[in-house]
């Protein structure tokens, strides 16, 4: 009896679990969700912003060096100590700045309380793990780097894909040309959000007023003004289609399995990225004259493109008066 | 950066193999430049994403140069094809003389 | 930094220039300016930057060729060598252009595209950075891509054009992914950097350079007409205008060629692979297609369209041997600068019999020897010096290049075969060239001649004298080329 009535209860449990949600995160595909920044704290009213008591944020500027956050550990945990920075650093009157030792803090958030001078925050950067000792030791210079936390990019880059791989296929398989041009700055438009992603504003930027701006538009001018009734027209024969989709998918797997097998697979970066300013003095230094070559494609292209969209007619008529 | 190179470099294949799928079966001039434009696309992404993983900024400043170009290339290429429409009313290949080896 | 006064800086400043300036000249002159005024201007840049290269070259007041620099573009002899082929041959097609467009709209644009064009071949043969090769490149195609659908009533015009663009832009797009790869691999995009970051690359990461390099190949062997990737060539060259075409043919394939060099050999090389192989086998494909196609055509265009397939083939040979043998590529480059002249003046010649007969078809040009002597005198000449007939200057290059694949045999046991394959093609060449000349001298009625255009007969007479005089006296250019040719490291 009771062994049946166990079974059943636990059948009927497992069957439950298999509807509702999750609660755990599966870590580490899956993040913690945060809202704000984490623990801020006032120090002129006095009011401390919620958030998560990650690791903490150093502002080397506002530092004074007045040890306040020391003193306030030292009753919870003596995890920080006041350290000479060094001399190529942002200084203060008595060069020292706090070190704070992970392997003792406790994350109470007090010596943020403390600081009079906004110079301490936490973060929300809570994956501090390290194999020595040592590594859970932060100085000043390590406390300053603002983390970078990923929220849910995972989340991000599934929709990014499917909505640019997506619009991708129904650009080339619309039947109109009209809604395939639209699904194409779908795609245009994907990439753009994979740049924002990828640290990569400006490139973002000009991907939208470029590509998804002019390029797109124009193509879809180009097809509402080639007469309607032969945009549907469609000729394609079975045979080519398969050989087309089955030379798609050599390419895929051979380059996939390429990109899987070699070293790239496990190469991931903590290395903050690159200023988009660095770009300009690319540009000025070392490109300068691939950016006076660029300027004279674009002269060429769209004097070529006037000269063979004008009307022939129109331009014998002025011609001749 | 918790997405690893590769996820990036997938998509950038993925997205390869589709504009290599739509040169080889559409005929339709439009659509082959469609096709082309996503081939580019994938490429800027594989670039954006190898500069931010190296890091490096020169990866994003030949993005900006390849979207500067792709667009002088399209108008280009629209320019021939309303010069085509005038003369034929049409923009299908298969119109066209087929591609003689 | 590169110095603004580095050779290639200073023909941008004068090709670039007068280029952007000619269409704003014709709007400032209300369109009414005649084909020769901007024709004039044009050859006048041409001219000035052609003495200005010669000059430095004359003077030895060049650096040797580096193949790599710190730089984006290496001011060596290598890309003065190539600036100098491309410039003769965009030199004959404003010449030939000259009758060619009289009665044509927008001259201004015209030769405006022609020197852009140029000046990006230039470029591209001087480019040591991959980011510079790419937008130099696209500096050679999108105005060739104006220029070849620039008749626009002319159905094959654009039909050439449209074909020309979807290839070049796909060929252009493949660039961008394996320039993407080498980056990411080297972080990197100097080519120097690139091949010494190949040379000590992980084992894991090879297959991406592989991928990358063979993505190269592929994108630039669509410009050379390289077989596989040569489907568009026939079509495009038969419909584009013919000036245009010597542009095309004898140019811009060059360029592939320079790029070619600069990236994939020397790159293959770091990568240390046993390519040469490939290379070898694409060579011998290319000649074989070429020259058993062009046997077979009608139309005189697409007759030289193959012959250009086929010779691309020749020119791969001396890059397939050049890791073993420094004649590989000296081969390669005379024959390129040989190349660039007989083809040039070929279509040039084709150009001319348009514009006054307005005939293609190989049949319709029986006679041409009475009725077109000097066109026609021409035209047999590069016909025969493609063919590599001594004592014309094609024979030598095909000379040293057989002779260094005869060289490289020591290392190579495929490599002698080159030769013979590209000896056998040679014979099968003369066979249609031998045809052609017969037709146009044995063949057809007594007629009358007629005016030649100056222009073009300016153009064919510089050719016979370059082709004769530097087959019987071959020596400047042999030690012309063996200045240019880099070293293999
Ligand atoms: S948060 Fe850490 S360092 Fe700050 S007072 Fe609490 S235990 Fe000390
Ligand atoms: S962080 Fe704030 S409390 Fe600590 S030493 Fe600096 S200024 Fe004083």
């Amino acid at each position: 009896m009771g062994t049946a009535t166990g079974i059943i209860r636990a059948l009927n449990s497992g069957v439950k679990h298999l509807a509702i949600k999750r609660f755990t995160l599966k870590y580490p595909e899956e993040k913690l969700k945060f809202v704000g920044d984490g623990y801020q704290f006032d120090p002129s009213t006095g009011v401390g912003i919620a958030g998560l008591k990650g690791r903490h944020m150093l502002f080397h500027d506002h530092c004074t060096g007045c040890q306040l956050c020391s003193i306030a550990c030292e009753g919870v945990a003596e995890a920080i100590a006041m350290v000479k920075v060094p001399e190529d650093q942002k200084q203060n009157k008595k060069s020292i700045m706090p070190q704070i030792d992970y392997g003792k803090c406790v994350f109470c958030g007090l010596c943020v309380d403390a600081c009079p001078f906004y110079a301490l925050y936490m973060t929300n950067d809570y994956e501090l793990s390290s194999f020595t000792k040592e590594g859970l030791i932060y100085t000043p210079a390590q406390l300053q780097v603002k983390p970078f936390v990923s929220q849910d990019s995972e989340i991000q880059i599934t929709g990014l894909t499917v909505i640019t791989i997506g619009s991708a296929i129904a650009a080339l398989e619309l039947r109109s040309l009209v809604y395939g041009s639209i699904a194409l700055m779908g795609t245009l438009g994907g990439i753009a959000g994979f740049f924002l992603l990828l640290d990569a504003p400006f490139v973002a930027l000009f991907q939208l007023a470029v590509y998804v701006g002019s390029i797109a538009v124009l193509i879809l001018f180009t097809v509402m003004l080639v007469k309607r009734e032969l945009i549907f027209k469609k000729i394609e024969d079975k045979r080519r289609k398969l050989a087309g989709i089955g030379l798609m998918l050599v390419v895929m797997m051979s380059l996939g399995a390429v990109f899987l097998e070699s070293g790239v697979k496990t190469i991931t970066t903590d290395e903050p990225a690159v200023d988009f300013r660095d770009i300009g003095t690319d540009f000025v230094t070392y490109y300068w004259p691939a950016l006076i070559a660029m300027a004279l494609v674009l002269a060429g292209s769209v004097t070529g493109a006037l000269v063979l969209a004008r009307r022939e007619d129109v331009e014998n008529d002025q011609r001749t008066s | 950066m918790t997405n690893e190179l590769v996820d990036f470099a997938l998509v950038s294949v993925a997205l390869l193999g589709i504009g290599i799928y739509g040169l080889a079966v559409k005929r339709n001039f439009i659509r082959m430049l469609f096709a082309i434009e996503i081939i580019i696309n994938a490429a800027n992404l594989n670039l954006v994403a190898f500069a931010r993983f190296l890091p490096d900024s020169s990866g994003q400043t030949l993005a900006l140069f390849s979207i500067a170009i792709a667009a002088a290339e399209v108008a280009v290429g629209l320019s021939l094809i309303i010069v085509a429409y005038r003369m034929y009313q049409n923009v299908d290949i298969a119109d066209f003389r087929s591609l003689k080896g | 930094m590169l110095e603004i006064t580095s050779t290639p800086m200073i023909l941008v400043a004068i090709l670039g220039t007068v280029g952007v300036a000619l269409p704003i000249l014709s709007i400032a002159r209300g369109e009414r300016g005649s084909n020769s005024f901007y024709a004039v201007i044009a050859f006048a840049a041409l001219a000035a930057s052609i003495a200005y290269v010669g000059y430095q070259f004359v003077t030895g007041d060049i650096a040797p060729s580096a193949v790599f620099s710190d730089d984006v573009l290496g001011d060596d002899a290598f890309g003065g060598f190539f600036a100098i082929a491309m410039l003769i041959v965009a030199l004959f097609t404003t010449v030939g252009s000259f009758n060619y467009m009289r009665k044509r709209n927008s001259p201004a644009v015209y030769y405006s595209l022609i020197l852009l064009a140029t000046i990006g071949m230039v470029l591209v043969a001087y480019s040591t950075d991959l980011v510079m090769l790419f937008v130099a490149w696209e500096l050679m195609s999108i105005p060739t891509y104006v220029l070849a659908g620039f008749l626009k009533k002319n159905p094959s015009s654009n039909e050439a054009a449209l074909k020309y663009f979807l290839f070049g832009a796909l060929s252009s797009a493949i660039i961008v992914y394996g320039i993407s790869l080498a980056y990411g691999l080297t972080g990197s995009t100097n080519i120097g950097e690139v091949v010494r970051g190949f040379a000590a690359l992980d084992a894991s990461l090879m297959p991406l350079a592989l991928l990358s390099v063979g993505l190269f190949i592929a994108g630039f062997g669509f410009k050379m007409g390289l077989v596989p990737f040569h489907q568009w060539l026939p079509d495009t060259y038969e419909g584009a205008p013919s000036p245009v075409v010597a542009l095309l043919a004898a140019a811009t394939k060059k360029a592939g060629f320079a790029a070619a060099i600069r990236v994939v050999v020397l790159g293959m090389v770091a990568l240390n692979l046993d390519w040469t192989l490939a290379l070898g086998i694409i060579a011998v494909m290319t000649m074989t297609v070429g020259n058993v196609a062009a046997i077979m055509q009608k139309n005189i265009s697409r007759m030289l369209a193959y012959s250009s397939i086929g010779h691309a083939g020749y020119i791969l040979i001396g890059l397939a041997v050049s890791p073993h043998t420094p004649l590989g590529l000296q081969g390669s480059l005379y024959q390129i600068l040989n190349h660039a002249v007989m083809k040039g003046a070929a279509f040039i010649a084709i150009a001319g019999i348009v514009t006054t007969l307005a005939v293609t078809n190989i049949d319709k040009l029986a006679g041409l020897g009475r009725k077109m002597p000097v066109t026609a005198l021409g035209l047999v000449l590069s016909l025969f010096a493609l063919a590599g007939i001594p004592p014309l200057s094609g024979f030598w290059s095909k000379l040293v290049l057989f002779g260094g694949a005869l060289d490289a045999g020591s290392a190579l046991w495929w490599a002698p075969w080159l030769a013979i394959a590209g000896v056998l093609n040679s014979a099968l060449s003369l066979a249609y060239y031998g045809w052609l000349t017969r037709k146009m001298y044995f063949e057809g009625e007594r007629e009358k001649r007629i005016a030649e255009p100056k222009s073009i007969m300016a153009v064919m007479i510089f050719a016979s004298v370059f082709l004769v005089g530097f087959g019987i006296y071959p020596e400047p250019l042999i030690q012309f080329v063996e200045f240019a040719a880099p070293v293999m490291p």
